[in-house]
Parts: C-alpha cells; structure tokens; sequence
C-alpha cells in the first residue's frame, strides 16, 4: 500500500501493467522527456522509453488512435494519452464507429484492446473542459469509465488494459492531482460496477467525476439539516450500472442525478433510458440536475452558472427530498 | 478589389511588433494561462501586415491577439476577452486569446482543438473565389498543427480546387515539447505543398521584410486567381510554450543563441543604420508601448465578470436556469 494521488495512481497502474505485459506500449504528446501533460506520464519515460515503449506523437489524433486499433488488432494492447477528451471527437471513426464494432464483427475472433486516456472537466486549466461524453455513449461496445479517488484511478485503469475492448478512460482535470490516499495494488473493481460514497437513507444521488465530489460536499449540508443523501459514484458510464442505481433509489426513494456533461445524450439521460426500459413503472422520482445544452462557456462567471454546484445539488435534493407544497414543477 | 503594393511602411511593421510584444509581455506578467509570443513577432506580423477588408484571416493562435490589433482592434477589447471579462466581446462565451475577433473575415479557434482553422480559411477561400475575385485568405498554424491530418487534406483541396489562400506555417521549431525537427518526417514542411504542386518557399521567420515579401508574392499570385500558396517561417519561441513551462525540453544555450535574432532588434538596427528611426526614438516608443499596454492589461485584469450572467445572449435562458 502506499499513498497517491489519482494522476500517481493512473501512472502506477500502467507502469505496472507495462512491467507485466511487454505487449502494453503508450503514445501521447509530449509523453517523453516532458512527463506527459500535467504529469500523466511522469517516470514512464525513464522506465520504458529506452525500450521504445513511450512514444512521443505528432498532433496527429486521427492516426494516433487509428494506429492503435491496428496495433490491437495485431495483438498488441495500446494505450492513448490523448491528453484532452475534446479530442476524441477528432477520433471517433477508428475509436467508436469501427475499433468498437470489431470484437462484435467478428464473433470475437479479432479484438481491440485498446485504452484511450482522455483529460476533461472544468478546472484549473481553463480549457478543455469538454468530455464528449454523450457522443461516446452513442456508440455500441466503447467503454467509459471515469474514476474519482486514487483507489478506483489504479484498479479502472488496471481493468482498461485489461479489457478487451476499446475503454476511454476520463480524467478529471479538477480531480487528478487532488488528495493523496492509500491504494491497494491488488484490488481489483470490475469496469461497469457503480459504487455507493456515502450511504444514506433519504435520498439517492447518482453522479459521476467532479459531480461526485460535490454530491457528497452537497451531502454534508443535508445532513445538517436532517436529511441524509445517499451518493452514487457511477465510475462506469457505459455500461452503467443500472442495478445499483435503482436498488438504491428503491431504497431511498428518490433520485437525483447530478451531470457536468451535456443535457441530451450524457450519462444523465443513459441512465434514466436504463431505468424506464427495465420495464415496470419507476416507484420513485427522478430529477435531473445538469448543464444547459450550451457550448461550454469561458468566463469563470459563466461557467459557474454552467456547472452545477454544491449548493444547486443540495438545493435540489432538498426540493426532491421534500416538494414544497403548492409549487408547481415544469 | 483589394490593393496589391505596400501599404504599410517599414517604420510600420517595427511599430506593430512592438505593440504586439507590449501586449504579450503585459499577458505575461497578468495572466497564468497566456502563450507567449515572443522572438515570434516577425511572422505573424509580417505575414499580416498588407491584407484588405475583403480579405480573411486565420491565424495562428500563439500571435492571435497581435493580428487582431495589427487589424484594428482596441486592446482593451482584446484584453477583456483574453479574462473573460464583462467587456469581453463573445459576452464571455469563448477565450479571447485563441479567437480573438471572430467575423466573416476573420476566423480563431472555437474549440481547443488545433488544424481546423486550416480547413476553415480554405473554405473562406473557396467563398472568395466564388464572390470577391481578387480577395484572398491567409492562414497561420504552428509547425505542430502542420501534422494534423485536416492540414494536408485541406492543402490538397485547395490545389485541386485553385483556391485563393496562402498558408503560413509559423514554425518556431516546438510543438509544446516535441521539436519540429523530429515530429516534421522529411526535409521540409514545404516539401508537402510543393508535392501538391502547391509553389512553397522558405523564409527567415525572424525578418520581417522578408516574411512581408515572401507573403506579398504569394498573396499576389492568389490575387491573379494562380492559386494557393505556401510559406514557411522559420522562427524560435522564446518564452515557454505556456507560463511556468520547465522547458525540460530545450537547453537554455539554444535559447540564448536566439536571442540574438530578435526580430524586433535587428530591423530597428537597420532603420537606426538607414536614418528612420533614431536610438532614443525607438526607446521612447517601445517604454510608451509598454506602459499603454501595461495599463490597459492590468485594468482588464481586474475587472469583474458578474454582468455576463445576466447578460443578453443566445444562452442566458439557459444560463440562467441552470445557476
Ligand atoms: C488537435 C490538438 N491536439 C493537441 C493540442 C494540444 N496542444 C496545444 S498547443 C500544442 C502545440 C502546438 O504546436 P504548434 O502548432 O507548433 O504551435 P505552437 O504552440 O508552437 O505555437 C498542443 C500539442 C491541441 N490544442 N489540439
Ligand atoms: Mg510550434
């Protein structure tokens, strides 16, 4: 056990997945002497760049991860630092319409192991916020996930190498160099599997990346008030874990999803598609808490009007908790 | 019909560089996020400089700002959008350094996302050749951005099609870490529109005369409706590819032999030698550059944000609903 921060966790875990499997190799820009952007790579070079296996790439997303389909077709099992998720909208016909489809094309005779690291959320960069998250979700076989403490940043990005399949893994720029905690090397969490933050008995509120962290900030001020939320970490957005969601909010009674990724075809909307197309009539309320269907703004002004914060996610658990009677909701 | 000789003098060009530093170095010293610009000044400017209305630009972001004043823009403007300011000509929406004064004839970057501007100068291209005769596009993008797939597809249409646009490729030998001399497989970036059948050259990227020239000639062909061109300037970045860089990358020896090649000195040198502009004249005029700028990016700096929100705007509903 020793203690990192969720970029230490992710750099540990492919040091260790290189070390283990010479068929594992990296590209990026300025993954060499630069240590990767923001530090994603730091100490890779040092270790492995001598034996070819950090490769230094051209802006030349399309080819980056065209060639690591082909590599994983070949038998090798790539990874992409991509640097920021925006980019992936510059990839999506080897990544989503094609490297996806192939395992299924080909009754699994052919695979794409292939991991697609991808840096987003708002945050210190000022930049490059977007996740593409929903144009991911739109293609059948591609895998997210999006972890948000060190401990899951480790094991997810162990099971993203290990997969089989093409899995982008996001990274939250707010997140990535945040607190330092204890991981166990050995744990493994299977891709697809949410996991309950906090426990709670009034409410359920199921989010993913820096939402998580603020639902359980959010959860805190309920508390005061007698109300306690219990948070969902989805950790997996495709597949989502539909199963734990709705356990929860059977239990709870209600669900708040809180989103950072666009309205329409994020998350958000997966898993409330999820819950209705298992059938049965939904047994508790559902209100969605994300941002409006607008270009990420700029000014720190606006993008705090854009992303819901703490005190928008408690107010709408309290609202959701307790209606206030009268009002009328659109 | 947009004029063809030179309009702006060599005294000009000095002073726009200067103006262009005066605003970059004031970013420098304001702004966390900025990309210095630096040692690059020559190219932008140079390949700028004797464009008309008709015309559209696209420049490179790293020297955006300083087409945008060299086109006419107040940097007080500039500034606010460069903070994200109330003044903020998007009203906040989108960052001011990489697209700085968006319109029909001048196009930025409205993603993070590098190489499609080139695609979008080569379009505005394709509109000028159909309705303004004589007008053309010039478009900027670093060494790095001239590995995106969309550049060389763009060049090829543009060959194919005859378009009315000139490509610069503001080469200052980095992209972020990776150098140009290892990302840039083959002799020369030029060497890729010359297979294209594309006229190429080579140009000094730290003499602005001859970026001037070079671009004069290559305008004047698209202008005669011969097609597009491409000009490559070989210049250096002087300051890191964004603030607090470690610059791992690069040996500081190499930084100092480049600055030695200041673009900004040497034609001062030369005007000083010809008589046009005296030492103590250039000083007065580079310490009122930086003062004005000093003032006016500080000032923007400090100012508040708040009124975006409410705003009128495509997004304000939205925006509003959402907080
Ligand atoms: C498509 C894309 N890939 C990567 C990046 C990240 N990035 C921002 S600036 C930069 C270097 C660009 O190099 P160059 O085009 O030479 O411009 P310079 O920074 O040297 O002015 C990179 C890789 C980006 N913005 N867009
Ligand atoms: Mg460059």
């Amino acid at each position: 056990m020793s203690r990192m921060t969720m970029s230490e966790a992710i750099v540990a875990a492919i040091a260790d997945a290189m070390t283990a499997d010479p068929s594992v190799y990296l590209m990026g820009q300025d993954i060499g002497v630069f240590g990767g952007p923001m530090q994603s790579t730091k100490g890779l070079w040092d270790s492995f760049g001598a034996q070819g296996r950090v490769i230094d790439a051209p802006i030349s997303e399309a080819a980056m991860v065209g060639t690591a389909v082909g590599a994983a077709m070949a038998g090798s099992r790539p990874i992409v630092d991509l640097m920021f998720a925006e980019f992936l909208a510059l990839t999506m016909t080897p990544l989503g319409l094609e490297g996806s489809a192939v395992a299924f094309r080909t009754r699994g005779e052919v695979t794409v192991p292939l991991v697609v690291r991808a840096k987003c959320g708002v945050g210190p960069h000022r930049g490059h916020a977007e996740s593409c998250v929903g144009m991911l979700l739109a293609f059948p076989g591609l895998k997210v996930a999006m972890p948000t403490t060190p401990q899951d940043a480790y094991s997810l990005t162990r099971a993203a190498i290990r997969d089989d399949n093409p899995v982008v893994l996001l990274e939250h720029m707010s997140l990535l160099h945040g607190a330092r905690a204890e991981v166990d090397r050995t744990l493994d969490v299977r891709l697809g599997a949410a996991d309950i933050r906090r426990p709670g008995r009034d409410l359920t509120i199921a989010a993913s990346g820096l939402m998580v962290q603020r639902a359980v900030r959010a959860a805190k001020d309920l508390a005061a008030d007698g109300v306690e939320a219990e948070v969902v970490d989805l950790r997996s957005l495709a597949p989502l874990d539909t199963a734990l969601v709705r356990a929860s909010a059977e239990r709870t009674g209600a669900l708040l999803v809180a989103e950072e990724s666009w309205p329409g075809s994020g998350p958000a909307a997966a898993l409330c598609a999820a819950l209705l197309g298992d059938g049965d009539r939904l047994g508790f309320p559902v209100r969605l808490l994300q941002p409006p269907p607008t270009p990420v703004p700029f000014a720190a002004s606006l993008e705090s009007a854009f992303v819901p914060s703490v005190a928008d996610i408690a107010d709408a658990a309290r609202a959701l908790h307790a209606p206030v009677k009268g009002t009328v909701t659109a | 019909m947009t004029t063809t000789t030179t309009t702006i003098t060599e005294t000009g060009l000095w002073q726009a560089m200067v103006e262009a530093r005066a605003f970059d170095q004031a970013m420098c010293r304001h702004n966390g996020h900025w990309h210095e610009a630096r040692g690059e000044e020559a190219v932008f400017v140079g390949a700028f400089a004797e464009l008309g209305p008709d015309d559209v630009v696209a420049p490179h972001f790293r020297g955006a700002c300083a087409v945008a004043l060299q086109r006419g823009s107040s940097p007080a403007t500039l500034a606010a959008g460069v903070f994200g300011t109330d003044a903020s000509s998007s009203g906040g929406h989108w960052r001011g350094d990489i697209c700085p004064a968006p319109g029909p004839r001048s196009v930025g970057m409205f993603s993070g996302s590098l190489g499609t501007s080139v695609a979008y100068a080569t379009g505005a291209a394709l509109h000028l050749s159909r309705t303004s005769p004589g007008a053309v596009a010039v478009c900027g993008f670093g060494d790095g951005t001239a590995n995106s797939g969309i550049v060389a597809e763009s060049l090829n249409l543009a060959a194919m099609l005859g378009l009315p646009v000139v490509y610069v490729c503001q080469d200052n030998q980095y992209a972020t870490s990776l150098p140009s001399a290892v990302a840039l497989a083959g002799e020369r970036v030029s060497d890729r529109a010359r297979a294209l059948g594309i006229p190429a050259t080579d140009v000094d990227g730290n003499d602005v005369l001859a970026v001037r020239d070079a671009i004069g000639e290559a305008v004047a062909r698209a202008r005669a409706g011969a097609g597009p061109s491409f000009v490559h300037a070989l210049t250096y970045r002087m300051g890191g590819h964004y603030m607090n860089d470690p610059e791992t990358y690069r040996s500081p020896e190499e930084v100092a032999a480049w600055a030695e090649r200041d673009p900004i000195a040497r034609l001062q040198d030369q005007l000083v030698a010809r008589g046009e502009l005296t030492a103590d004249d250039a000083t007065a005029q580079v310490r009122a550059a930086d003062e004005r700028m000093e003032a006016i990016v500080a000032a923007a700096k400090g100012a508040s944000d708040a009124a975006l929100v409410r705003a009128t705007s495509p997004y304000a509903e939205d925006l509003r609903s959402a907080s």
